[in-house]
């Protein structure tokens, strides 16, 4: 591996090891989060076991006491004058003597030792000239700039890896982070990245952020509706939607929320006039048919709710878990055979009986409309498109009908691709059938008459 | 005058120009029917490209692919086969048109009941029943020479559709322009239809008396449509059927 590549290990495991101590934050993601410094931090030991730093940061992160000694005792060993390690073993020997009395043990599962930052709080950070975008001197250890409250580290929506904010990108999954430079853009990227995966709480501190900086943010208001909305507080949500409304009336999106606003709370005629508005304003809109084939399906329109389903089956991206729950339902509500025509002999003889008659037809014009000329070949091919038949119904239509269950048992064929190769070679012998039939291998070639 | 020949006559005043109807499509988009309008054009095209536009390279070219009511009952030719390469040769670009644009119109709606693969099978077994009965009455009941006189065209297998509209959805009304009319009326779609059944039927009985003399093979659009009224409930989709029963 690189130095460069251990740069950026180190980079990370900085940022993991500071995002450890960002508040809010709970019991459980600190330690991951801990957990993730310190398995970063030791890969970049492993490559380079003099490097003075990644001991300095690993030692805020250790579990117990003793391994931040030997974190320290291993930077003095490189540099006997570093302050950080001198200090941060002179507070271990405070800590160690009471550590004996059985009262305070349970402490040493935390982290005592500040990080190598908090000595020289006042120092700018060492690797730029300050805040991103203030420029103002800032400490190392400071998760956001104390002057125009930047963000300084933040974990990724997407993956919870801890990203330096002058990463646009993050470096773990690629995930866009914003640009700093344009800071409500920078915030309503987070704020939407959030919104995705379903962290309303830092949603709505990001859109906050874009409202203070730029209250006539495009669908700003929308967005932080939706924020307030998955955090289950209506109130807030509905006055940021109606401000957002008041500003763009025709936006679907906005209707869309509102709707689904009211389908929470169960307002189901003011949540189905919404999603006729949204389809009004964009007929295209994949979730809104989905809700409102839902609705049409509880008040019993089966119809409508059928042709619904089909809608956002169709507009949906075929991969979206909304598209599959679509799929899903239309299997639900498109209407099924009866048991009885599905497993009975009638309806297998009318569906085999279309395309045996075509080929029916096809030997007695072979005949020359006299039955009692057609060949044996005539009969086996006609036997073979009537297997084909049979085979093409079961697998298409019939799995359960009374010969295939006397075949292949009770269930008859099972669902599957077993069904579609069925069918395809029931249609291969029964093409087969009806080109041995037209096949014209007896029949001579017409004089052909002058032009009438 | 005799009072077929009087409604025959009639009925020529006006044309019925189908526009739309107000049925909702069911399936997805009627993917046979379209197959089959542009098959019909691909081989007129390719008809008229290697007939190089001469009529009597083009009749020596088509003569054995069309229906030849005589050679098909003496079991010459190419039998069975012919009547299926016959329902894709037209004699004209306003045959064709015609025939396609009733297809189209009526076709969508048949196939958004059958399926793509049953209306393609419905298709076929039509295109047979319109020739069984123009065989049977060109063949067997006149003489040898007009027995030689060919037929071809995708009309009885369309009249057979056009029934099978008929049968499912009688109730529906269809925009009509009527001309020379210019403006369209919602009419109930069974008057087109059997208006266009009845039409036939009256030039079928005329031909047969010997008092009508036409070159549309009326005969092949009544066993096509009788086909489709007679037989659409064999090729019906299974969810059809069932919401019908």
């Amino acid at each position: 591996m690189t130095d460069a590549a251990s740069q950026e290990l180190l980079k990370k495991g900085i940022a993991a090891a500071k995002a450890a101590r960002q508040k809010p934050a709970s019991p459980e993601q600190i330690e991951q989060r801990r957990r993730q410094a310190r398995s970063l931090l030791a890969r970049v030991l492993k490559l380079d076991k003099n490097n003075i730093q990644a001991w300095l940061w690993l030692s805020t992160v250790v579990d117990t006491p003793r391994e931040q000694v030997a974190c320290f005792k291993n930077v003095l060993a490189l540099d006997p004058t570093n302050k950080h390690a001198r200090a941060g073993l002179a507070r271990q020997a405070q800590v160690d003597a009471p550590a004996l009395s059985p009262k305070i043990t349970h402490l040493q599962n935390r982290p005592t030792a500040p990080a190598p930052g908090r000595i020289s709080a006042k120092k700018a950070r060492p690797d730029g000239p300050g805040c991103p975008f203030c420029k103002q001197a800032i400490s190392s250890i400071d998760t956001s700039c104390p002057h125009c409250g930047l963000r300084l580290v933040m974990t990724c929506p997407a993956c919870g890896q801890a990203v330096e904010v002058e990463h646009t990108r993050c470096d773990n999954c690629g995930q866009t982070m914003g640009r700093y430079q344009t800071p409500e853009t920078y915030f309503a990227g987070l704020g939407q990245s959030y919104l995705k995966k379903g962290r309303s709480q830092e949603a709505v501190t990001a859109w906050q952020m874009v409202e203070k900086l730029n209250p006539d943010f495009p669908r700003l208001y929308l967005h932080l509706g939706q924020a307030h909305l998955g955090q289950e507080r209506p109130d807030r949500a509905m006055a940021s939607l109606q401000r957002a409304l008041a500003q763009n009336p025709d936006d679907p999106e906005i209707h869309f929320t509102l709707a689904e606003m009211m389908r929470r709370r169960a307002e189901r005629e003011k949540a189905f006039d919404y999603y006729e508005t949204v389809l009004r304003l964009d007929p295209k809109h994949g979730p809104a048919w989905l809700r409102v084939a839902g609705i049409y399906e509880q008040v019993g329109a089966k119809k409508e709710a059928l042709k619904a389903y089909r809608q956002a089956v169709k507009l949906l991206p075929s991969d979206s878990e909304e598209s599959i729950q679509a799929r899903a339902k239309l299997e639900q509500v498109e209407p099924t055979l009866p048991e009885a025509m599905a497993s009975g002999w009638p309806e297998l003889i009318r569906q085999v009986t279309g395309p045996i008659l075509i080929c029916l037809m096809a030997v007695l014009f072979d005949s020359g409309l006299r039955p009692w000329w057609i060949q044996l070949t005539g009969w086996l091919a006609l036997g073979l498109a009537l297997f084909g038949a049979f085979l093409f119904v079961s697998g298409s239509s019939l799995p359960r009908n009374p010969v295939m269950r006397l075949v292949v048992g009770k269930q008859g064929l099972p669902a599957g691709e077993q069904k579609s190769i069925v069918a395809a070679v029931g249609l291969i012998f029964w093409l087969i059938a009806l080109g041995l039939i037209l096949w014209p291998i007896n029949q001579s070639y017409p004089d052909i008459p002058d032009l009438p | 005058m005799t009072l077929p020949v009087f409604l025959i006559l009639l009925s020529q005043l006006v044309y019925l120009l189908p526009l739309r109807d107000r049925r909702s499509r069911r399936l997805g988009f009627p993917w046979m029917t379209l197959s089959l309008v542009v098959i019909n054009i691909l081989i007129h095209i390719l008809v008229l490209i290697v007939g190089s536009g001469s009529d009597e390279e083009t009749w020596v070219l088509l003569y054995p692919y069309m229906e030849v009511p005589r050679l098909i009952l003496d079991g010459e030719g190419l039998g069975a086969l012919s009547i299926l390469t016959s329902g894709f040769l037209h004699g004209g670009w306003w045959h064709l048109a015609g025939n396609m644009f009733i297809l189209w119109f009526f076709g969508r709606k048949v196939e958004d009941a059958t399926g793509s693969l049953r209306f393609a099978l419905l298709y076929t077994f039509c295109l047979y029943t319109s020739a069984l009965l123009s065989v049977i009455s060109r063949g067997a009941f006149t003489s040898t020479a007009e027995g030689m006189i060919p037929g071809l065209g995708a009309s009885g297998a369309i009249f057979g559709i056009m029934a099978a509209y008929l049968f499912l959805y009688s109730d529906q009304r269809i925009l009509t322009l009527i001309l020379p009319i210019p403006w369209p009326f919602w009419i109930p779609a069974w008057i087109y239809i059997v208006r266009e059944l009845l039409l036939n039927a009256l030039v079928g009985q005329l031909i047969q008396e010997g008092s009508l003399v036409v070159r549309v093979n009326v005969f092949a659009h009544l066993g096509g449509a009788a086909g489709g009224l007679l037989f659409i409930y064999f090729f019906l989709h299974p969810d059809v059927f069932a919401q019908r029963r």
